[in-house]
This record gives C-alpha cells, sequence and structure tokens, in this order.
C-alpha cells in the first residue's frame, strides 16, 4: 500500500513538472524566449498552479464539511459571490489591494457562503438541495455583477467574461506568488488537521463522537475555504468546476479516504489539471486565446452530470 | 460516575423537553431508559452526553466529578463519554475497516496516520467478539439499516470511552445480534465501562440493565434497580391501552413482560 501510494505521488509530481514545461515551453517564440517566459509565461503558470491547488482543496473540504459530494466553490456559487465582491471593491477603488489581490473578493465569498448555510439550517439540506441553493446564489450574484459592470465600469459588459469565465493572463509574478503563499499556508493548516477533516466522512451526528468539534471545524475551515475562493477569483475570474472533478477523481484514482492524503493529492493534481486546461486552452484557438474556464467547464460538467445521476438512482457516489 | 443535578432541556419554542431531573449512575453499571414515544428519552441521553443538539440544558451534569460543559475540547469529552443515536449515513464510499481505523485515528488526536497496538488489539477483539470480519471490506452505505447500526455500535466500542450512551441504537437489530450486542455490553460492563441505553423492547432491557428509569411526559415516573421499577402497576401508568404481564424468566431469573 505505501509503495503504491508513493508511485501514485510520483505519478502526479511527474503530470504537474510535464504540463508545466508544456505552460511554459508550448508554441514559444523562441526569438524573445527569456523576456517571454519572464513576464508572462511564469507569472502565468505560478497562478495556474496556484488557483488550480486552491480551487480543489477547496472543493474537497467544502465536500467533507458540508457532506455534500457534489459541493465546490462553483456550484455553491461561493466564485459568483467573491467575483461580486471584487468586482464592487475595484471599480468603487475603495478595496486597498495586499498583493496585488483583492481582499474585497473574500468578503464576497464570505458573504454567499453563510447565507447559503442559513438557507440549509432552514430546510435545503439534503446535497440536492443544497446545490439548487447555491446555483440560484449564483445566478443572484451573476446577475448582480453583470448589472454592476454595466453601470459602473467604463469598460462595461466585456470585462464580466473575465469574472465569469476565468482568465490566468491578468497578473504578474508578485500576486502569483503570494496567492501559491497563501494556497500552501491553507493546504498545511487541511494537512496538519486532516483528522478533523476524516471525522465528517461519517455525517454530521457523528462528527463529535470522534471528539472533533462539528462547529468550529466547520466555521474555520468555511472560512479558510473563503479566503482561498476569494483569492482565487480575485486574481484569475470564475473558472468551474476544478474544484469538483479533482476531489472526486482523486478520492476514486487513490483509493485512500484519509485526507492526509486527499490534501496533497488535491492541490497537486488540481495544480496539473488547471495548468494543462490553460495551455490547451491557450494554444488550441491560436492567435485567439479560449476561456479557461470553458474548457475545465466542459471537462467539469460531464462529471457533476454522472455524479448527480449516481446519486439520484441512490447509489454511493 | 455520572451524576446529573436539576437537569432539564427545553426546545426553542421554550417548552419543557425534560422537567428538572436528578440521576447517580455508579460506574460499571448498565441504565437502561424507557418511556412511549416523545417522553424525553432522547432529550435526556443528549443533555447527559453534553451533545449540540440540544436546545437549552439547564442544570448540571458530572462525569467522574467534572462537569460536561467544562470539557469544552470535543477530544477530552468524546474520551469520556460518547453518545450514538440510531440512524446513520455517510455521503462518502467508506469500508467498514476505514470507519474503525478512521475513527481511531481522528479520535486519538495524533498527527500521523496509523493506529497503535493497544487500540489495533481492542479493534481485533471486538471485531472477533461481534463477527465483523467478513464485514471489513464491505462498504457502509451497502449495510441495511440493522447493520449499519451494529457496525456503529462496534466502532463506539473500539474507541472505549468510558460511558457509552446508546439511544435507541439497537432499534434494527435481528435477534442473533442482539444477544451477541447484550453479551459484549456486559462483560465491558464488568471491566469497567459505564452505559446508558433507551429502547423500546422491555425485554432487551430487562435482560441488560442493572438500573432502569421510566419516562413519561419529560418527568421520571419510577426508577432504581430493574426488579422494582419493572412492575405491572407502573407499565399501566406509562402507557393506557397495553394490560401487561410481567413474569419472571425462569432460565435467566430476569423480568419479562407479555401483553
Amino acid at each position: 500500500m505505501r509503495g503504491e501510494l508513493r508511485k501514485k505521488y510520483l505519478i502526479g509530481f511527474a503530470v504537474l513538472l510535464v504540463a508545466s514545461l508544456l505552460a511554459l515551453f508550448l508554441r514559444l517564440d523562441f526569438k524573445n524566449a527569456s523576456v517571454l517566459i519572464q513576464e508572462l509565461r511564469l507569472p502565468r503558470l505560478i497562478l495556474g498552479i496556484a488557483v488550480g491547488a486552491g480551487l480543489s482543496l477547496s472543493g474537497l473540504v467544502l465536500q467533507t464539511v458540508m457532506s455534500n459530494p457534489l459541493a465546490e466553490p462553483y456550484t455553491l456559487g461561493i466564485a459568483s459571490g467573491a467575483a461580486l465582491g471584487a468586482a464592487v471593491t475595484a471599480s468603487l477603488k475603495t478595496g486597498t489591494l495586499i498583493f496585488g489581490l483583492n481582499p474585497g473578493a473574500i468578503f464576497g465569498a464570505l458573504a454567499v457562503i453563510f447565507i447559503l448555510i442559513r438557507l440549509v439550517s432552514r430546510g435545503a439540506g439534503n446535497p440536492e438541495s443544497m446545490i439548487l441553493a447555491g446555483v440560484m446564489l449564483s445566478l443572484v450574484a451573476s446577475s448582480l455583477l453583470a448589472i454592476w459592470m454595466a453601470l459602473a465600469d467604463p469598460h462595461g459588459v466585456q470585462s464580466v467574461n473575465f469574472w465569469l469565465l476565468g482568465d490566468l493572463s491578468r497578473v504578474g509574478m508578485v500576486p502569483a506568488l503570494a496567492m501559491l503563499g497563501v494556497v500552501i499556508l491553507v493546504g498545511s493548516w487541511f494537512f496538519v488537521f486532516s483528522r478533523n477533516l476524516d471525522a465528517f466522512l461519517f455525517g454530521d451526528e457523528m462528527v463529535e463522537s470522534f471528539g472533533v468539534s462539528l462547529e468550529q471545524t466547520r466555521k474555520i475551515s468555511i472560512v479558510l475555504v473563503s479566503l482561498v475562493v476569494g483569492l482565487c477569483v480575485s486574481a484569475a475570474g470564475m473558472i468551474g468546476f476544478v474544484g469538483l472533478v479533482v476531489p472526486h477523481l482523486v478520492r476514486k484514482w487513490i483509493g485512500v479516504r484519509r485526507h492526509f492524503h486527499l490534501v496533497p493529492f488535491s492541490l497537486i493534481w488540481g495544480a496539473a489539471l488547471l495548468v494543462l486546461s490553460d495551455s490547451f486552452a491557450r494554444s488550441l484557438g491560436e492567435p485567439r486565446e479560449l476561456p479557461v474556464g470553458a474548457v475545465t467547464a466542459l471537462i467539469g460538467a460531464p462529471v457533476f452530470l454522472q455524479l448527480f445521476l449516481r446519486k439520484a438512482r441512490g447509489g454511493v457516489s | 460516575m455520572i451524576r446529573a443535578s436539576r437537569l432539564e432541556v427545553k426546545s426553542t419554542e421554550g417548552r419543557t423537553l425534560l422537567h428538572p431531573f436528578d440521576l447517580e449512575v455508579e460506574a460499571k453499571t448498565v441504565l437502561g431508559v424507557f418511556g412511549p414515544n416523545g417522553s424525553g428519552k432522547s432529550s435526556m441521553l443528549r443533555a447527559i452526553a453534553g451533545e449540540p443538539g440540544v436546545v437549552s440544558r439547564l442544570g448540571e451534569v458530572l462525569i467522574e466529578g467534572v462537569p460536561v460543559r467544562l470539557l469544552s475540547n470535543a477530544r477530552d469529552r468524546s474520551r469520556r463519554i460518547l453518545y450514538l443515536g440510531s440512524d446513520f449515513r455517510s455521503p462518502f464510499e467508506l469500508t467498514v475497516r476505514d470507519l474503525f481505523e478512521l475513527g481511531l485515528e481522528a479520535a486519538s488526536g495524533r498527527l500521523w496516520p496509523g493506529i497503535s497496538t493497544s487500540e489495533r488489539e481492542r479493534m481485533s477483539s471486538v471485531v472477533e467478539a461481534l463477527e465483523l470480519i467478513s464485514y471489513l471490506p464491505r462498504f457502509f452505505q451497502t449495510l441495511s439499516d440493522g447493520e449499519k447500526q451494529y457496525v456503529m455500535f462496534a466502532r463506539a466500542l473500539i474507541q472505549a470511552p468510558k460511558v457509552l450512551i446508546l439511544d435507541e441504537t439497537f432499534s434494527k437489530l435481528d435477534l442473533d445480534r442482539l444477544i451477541a450486542v447484550t453479551r459484549i455490553i456486559r462483560s465491558w460492563c464488568e471491566c469497567g465501562m459505564t452505559f446508558v441505553i433507551s429502547s423500546h423492547d422491555l425485554n432487551f432491557l430487562s435482560e441488560i440493565s442493572d438500573q432502569l428509569v421510566f419516562l413519561k411526559q419529560g418527568r421520571a415516573l419510577a426508577g432504581g434497580p430493574v426488579d422494582s421499577v419493572l412492575n405491572e402497576t407502573n407499565l399501566r401508568d406509562l402507557f393506557s391501552k397495553v394490560a401487561p404481564h410481567v413474569i419472571t424468566s425462569p432460565e435467566s431469573g430476569k423480568r419479562k413482560i407479555l401483553y
């Protein structure tokens, strides 16, 4: 078992390495190679790693602490809330940027998740209702975002596309590195306290009987997830389904249930999947770029549907 | 072991679910709790365990002299007292072995995964006593409700708290399993564990309990040793439509009820 796991870790790192090399060198104009890599491709790669890892970690944690295999920042509306928060604070020029990242997005994410928890505690308790409530919140936040952008932003509706479909090319090296730092710190937190996440695997009723505080763990997890999702969205817009697909594949693929391994695997594979999707989105329609969020959604939507149908048929997920 | 004084539970609307209640349970005792639906059994058991589901709890519960409310650390509390209900669901794919091992790991609070030799021995002895070996590789979600209750009870025993509170945990068990549960509870009780068990099966409670409490509309109707509590008068007070007969089993010498 140990040897097998080690092999799977190695495969994960190898895929991430190949994805990174592709991101740096695929269709590179070698005449200006060093400038292109330093100025454009390296920050984009680092941001891709940070956002991919951050979103899939957020998906994993949300699925666990909300006991819902369909949960992720996109389907629960948290990403839309973050986009709204970031867009509003950015155009009001009230939000201070910290290392080029917009903390307004964190408040947007937190606001949506707390509204969702209120709705869930009022009866939308089963996984499907929770997703339905999340989709509604997401629609409301996206519509408010579109209205806000049309009225308040001089570039109007065009920049809505950035928020709704995501783009990894908009930020420089400093925000990308800051983002990576935050994801590593939050990832380490969940790794160290992975036992507490394990206690959630047996349903809410049982969490306390494992000696884990339900409320405390859930609140801390949600605040940390909102921090990560908020920053990811403020740097790269909304990139959907990474948080759904990666934890699902990792749970199935490695066949280990411990968060001690689920956390690092989700980080590695989330980073690899987003970097690969981004290289694909960048080079497929050259000279034009495809929106990376559209590519991840095309990969993620079938996985979501498969999970949803399996749940509806009463099978295990 | 357990001492509750003026314990009272109210619902969110302010309705009293359990009227002020005093209780004392010695160590190495099985306390059975019996009463009609809505008589306050679950409220009482949850309040004793300090479960977060209880809306408003007044009075004090001491476990080994330590007030439960002071056990704010969930890990300390779960080592002393563990509450188990009757309905178990998990949205994730987990085998019974995962359940046992992850349970031990989560409860231990250790950073690195893995379980100690003594924990592994305890797990083997419970798995053997409850004949659960063939269940270890099975997925928990695919088990029947009764099997889930049986497996969850095993998991709680493996965790070895000082007090185990079982709130209708055996409501869907078959006869063979009920007998296995009775045996293991009696033997673990002699080794130092204390149990509080609620059930609608009076014959099971009579077989397993040292002490019995009858609850009606949130109040204790009777309490004490099984022989003094389990009688036709008390049963008629509890249920108006039943004409019960209490007999003494010639094999076990325990009281049985016919109706």
